[in-house]
């Protein structure tokens, strides 16, 4: 028999021996969850899916702003305003969902720029800078709240059902939605890992340290402004799709705390890389809801104590795994 | 000669406690400038204040012509003033290599050519045998090093070495004002700041002496030290 220690020192010398490539290793996962829709299985599965890649997504957007230092606690708030815009542009003024596309972007970056310079500009970081983020999307999250008549108040607002039909980004099926978000991941990769490289460089080195960042010629202000807007336009493109694919959003979900700790967590426990986000998110999202699936309705609170466990090892795990290098 | 950095009536404090009083100077291109003081007389303050690490009260610093008194550090950065840290802040996550190519690469060379040019650099500060160690890693006297090598790959006009001989001794301290001269060779001017006196005046074209803020004395490093009120400054008054 295996003692576990022996075991762990095998997978980790095949490891070795094979070569941990990550890059291979993301291509063969998106390689597989392209051929699943085939498979026809159960919808769930791929609701599932869908919404751990759309954390996924959200996840690597909140990655490109935590590595040069930020730690965002609200960012949901730009997944909000995408979602929110959209349904204003589409239900309210009566455009088509690709001319709200480009409202939800323009105003989440416009509302990034706003609050990154002011937080930025006048120097608030680490745990301050935090607290400001959540304040932010708490502040937006009673504004939609108390607004009723424009916003639906805290029971949200539905997305008017037109006939499913591709030119609004509506479908009866969930593969479309599948495959959209297995695009913008892929997209969002190839973007970070090699049109954006140097960008991100810059972003790693004003993480390390910004005072040495200053006086390696690098205008930190700008680059961080940058990386916030990036982030939120990203974020905005999730909001926008959220609210197709459930055509039903509530404050709540849009500026809640829960969805930007949702966020931070599958960043951080990715290792704060884009690849992984995704393989955290394809983890932890469905953990989480099968756990509700299972027991949420058994014992109130069963599954989220549960779910909280498993995180808190994972976390361990993850921590022991750095202390070793 | 030639004057590529200015600094005209610098003042400075820190609440009550007036870190530069009055100070100016001049610094000419491709001459090694050595300041020197007793310790809080203000020599890092007048890099910060000089580099845009910090605004001045009053005062102007001219380089090159153009008056940066109001530009941030990056911008200074980019027309080639160049400082390093008292205590080194190597990018901690990245190798001894990667610290130095970044920096290449952050003024505009692709990434072949940047590596390139960070194993040439490496190699003139003596730093090749720790090219992938992670720069966390090295010791003070190697962070001392990769400073001197990060400041290199950024292309300065003048340098702005904040005690980068403090902590060496014998052949390292040899090696050290070795580099040091090279960088004056190459055509880079170099201002050091240090507080300790023979090694710095051994190298140096003109010396500044600072005390309590204020400039007290200046000109040929053995002139210089046998001026009574720099020796007052340093030991105390002989009674």
């Amino acid at each position: 028999m295996f003692t576990l220690s022996e075991l762990l020192k095998y997978t980790r010398t095949a490891i070795t021996r094979v070569g941990l490539d990550l890059e291979k290793m993301l291509i063969v996962l998106i390689m597989i969850l392209l051929i699943l829709p085939l498979l026809e299985l159960n919808p769930y599965i791929y609701h599932l899916i869908i919404l751990s890649l759309m954390f996924a997504v959200m996840a690597a957007a909140w990655v490109i702003l935590a590595i040069a230092g930020p730690v965002s606690l609200g960012h949901a708030t730009y997944f909000g305003i995408g979602a929110y815009f959209t349904y204003f542009a589409m239900s309210k003024w009566g455009l088509s969902s690709y001319s709200a596309l480009m409202i939800a972007i323009l105003v989440s970056v416009t509302a990034s720029v706003f609050f990154s310079f002011i937080t930025f500009r006048y120097g608030i970081a680490g745990i301050y800078f935090a607290l400001v983020t959540i304040a932010f999307a708490e502040i937006l999250r009673q504004l939609f709240i108390s607004f009723r008549e424009i916003t639906g108040g805290s029971l949200g607002v539905f997305l008017m059902v037109r006939e499913p039909t591709p030119l609004h980004f509506l479908y009866d099926s969930k593969i479309p939605y599948y495959y959209f978000l297995i695009a913008v991941y892929i997209a969002l990769y190839v973007i970070t890992r090699y049109i954006l490289n140097k960008f991100i460089l810059v972003l790693r080195v004003i993480g390390n340290d910004e005072l040495t960042a200053a006086s390696m010629r690098v205008n930190i202000l700008r680059y961080k402004m940058l990386a916030f807007s990036f982030s939120a336009l990203i974020c905005s493109l999730m909001g926008w799709f959220y609210i197709h694919y459930f055509r039903y959003i509530t404050p709540d979900v849009a500026f809640g705390l829960l969805t930007s700790v949702e966020i931070v967590v599958i960043g951080l426990l990715g290792g704060l890389s884009v690849i992984g986000a995704l393989i955290a998110s394809l983890i932890l999202i469905p953990l989480g809801e099968m756990l509700r699936a299972l027991w949420g309705g058994i014992y109130a609170g069963l599954h989220v104590m549960i779910y909280g466990a498993i995180l808190m090892t994972l976390v361990i795990l993850r921590s022991l795994r750095i202390k070793k290098g | 000669m030639e004057v590529i950095l200015e600094a005209h009536n610098i003042y400075k404090s820190f609440g009550g406690v007036k870190a530069l009083r009055d100070v100016s100077l001049n610094v000419e291109r491709g001459k090694i400038v050595g300041i020197i003081g007793p310790n809080g007389s203000g020599k890092t303050t007048l890099i910060n204040v000089i580099t845009g690490f910090l605004k001045a009260d009053k005062g102007r610093v001219i380089f090159e012509g153009y008056d940066v008194t109001n530009l941030p550090p990056y911008s200074r950065a980019k027309l080639g003033l160049v400082r390093t840290f008292q205590i080194p802040r190597p990018l901690t996550d990245f190798t001894t290599l990667e610290n130095v190519a970044v920096a290449a690469m952050i003024t505009g060379m692709d990434k072949a050519e940047a590596y390139k040019r960070a194993v040439k650099i490496l190699e003139q500060v003596g730093l090749s045998y720790a090219a992938n160690i992670k720069a966390g890693l090295l010791n003070i006297i190697e962070k001392k090093r990769l400073e001197l090598a990060r400041v290199l790959a950024l292309n300065p006009k003048l340098v702005m070495l904040d005690e980068v001989l403090a902590g060496a001794r014998g052949s390292e301290l040899v090696s050290l004002l070795d580099t040091i001269k090279g960088l004056r060779e190459q055509g880079i001017t170099v201002v050091m700041v240090e507080h300790l006196v023979s090694a710095v005046g051994s190298i140096s074209d003109w010396l500044i002496v600072l005390s309590e803020g204020r400039k007290i004395a200046e000109g040929r490093p053995k002139e210089v030290l046998e001026d009574p009120e720099v020796i007052k400054a340093y030991i105390g008054e002989v009674k």
